[in-house]
């Protein structure tokens, strides 16, 4: 037995790694002693665990750290993700809502709004301009509510027409007054014998 | 022989580029200065005595609205009709803002009272046309165009011919819509 060749031999004498080292080679290097010296030094570290260092062991608890520590909330995939998509539904939104149905909705909506400012507006293009022409002719349709009455696109545009003739009836008032104003000149002119 | 000076080139290059820019810039110039407006008539008379007619006309068909001559107002305003218009030409874009204006007015009397001096949709649907011309959609976006076009796409409604009233409903919307938006902005300010 080898304990009575080597009585003072432990499970922590180095001596077994050499002897099984030198048994592989003995051998021609066939085979693997791993397992056996694996199991040695389980036993030797069992009996007399080997010391680490301090920072030896910082780097191994920051490794482990590193591992299992939850990832902050700002490192996540989804705050990636998550600009990205609110980015995306608030042009969306945009395009949804976009500038030409504003007036739709505007002059859809308010139809008290449009008939409460348009006679004030045709009030003073009548005053201003080539007259408040059209002025009779908006009451009749709205006062009258005959069955004829446009519907849909047609009393959509008629009242978009409420809201801009004013407007466009004082500028081609403007307009003929102007050409009126440099034919006076002209004429003038020509009764001053500048013309001829 | 004359070989080509080394910085000839560069210079053409400037001189291009700077004669580019300046040409850009008067374009740009005119093009915003001119915007918006009519063309003048080319003879003012013409559009000066016509205004006077239709603003004659216009106060005389109110008082015939305001005492319930809806019939003698839509008579008035087809006389108006078959009196002769001046050309775009003669009267300016002024000569057929007014036109469209009558028209206008008259189709929706005759729309809105059907069994006054009934009309088909067929031969109102002429009057619309008439009314607009070749020339209304070389003018800038005015109302008085606009509303016309719309009243062209009602009777085209009525007439069932839905995707050609769609289409002046939208030609009608389009017109309007920049004018909407300039009346907003000005309400803003």
């Amino acid at each position: 037995m080898s304990d009575r060749k080597h009585p003072e031999r432990s499970v922590l004498d180095p001596e077994w790694e050499d002897a099984l080292r030198r048994g592989q080679e003995a051998e021609g290097d066939a085979g693997s002693v791993d397992a056996e010296l694996a199991v040695v030094h389980l036993l030797r570290h069992a009996r007399r665990p080997e010391g680490i260092d301090d920072d030896r062991l910082d780097a191994v608890w920051d490794t482990v750290v590193g591992e299992v520590a939850p990832t902050p909330w700002w490192k996540r995939p989804w705050m990636i993700w998550a600009p990205v998509a609110a980015a995306a539904a608030v042009t969306l939104i945009v395009i949804v809502k976009s500038p030409e149905a504003e007036p739709t909705v505007a002059v859809n909506e308010p139809a008290p709004q449009s008939d409460a400012a348009a006679p004030p507006a045709m009030e003073s293009a009548r005053e201003e301009g080539v007259g408040g022409e059209a002025s009779a002719a908006e009451a009749v349709p709205q006062g009258a509510a005959s069955a004829a009455a446009p519907q849909g696109n047609a009393a959509l545009l008629e009242r978009q027409f409420s809201l801009l003739e004013p407007k466009a009836r004082a500028e081609l008032g403007a307009n003929i007054e102007s050409q009126r104003g440099s034919l006076r000149y002209g004429l003038l002119d020509t009764a001053k014998g500048g013309g001829r | 022989m004359n070989a080509p000076r080394p910085g000839a080139g560069r210079v053409r290059g400037w001189v291009m580029l700077v004669a580019g820019v300046l040409l850009g810039g008067f374009l740009t110039v005119v093009g915003i200065a001119e915007a918006g407006k009519l063309t003048p008539p080319k003879d003012p008379e013409v559009l000066v005595t016509l205004g006077q007619l239709l603003e004659t006309e216009h106060r005389r068909i109110d008082l015939m609205l305001e005492n319930g001559d809806v019939a003698g107002a839509i008579k008035a305003l087809e006389d108006l009709r078959s009196a002769r218009w001046p050309s775009r030409e003669l009267g300016g874009d002024a000569s057929l803002l007014l036109r469209h204006d009558v028209y206008g007015r008259l189709l929706r009397l005759r729309l809105d009272n059907p069994k006054v001096d009934a009309k088909s949709p067929d031969q109102l649907l002429k009057i619309a046309e008439e009314g607009l011309g070749k020339e209304y959609d070389q003018l800038d976006a005015n109302p008085f165009t606009a509303r016309l076009v719309a009243m062209r796409g009602e009777i085209l409604e009525r007439l069932d011919r839905d995707d050609e009233a769609l289409t002046a409903y939208e030609e009608a919307l389009d017109m309007n819509r920049t004018l909407l938006d300039e009346l907003l902005e000005q309400d803003r300010k």
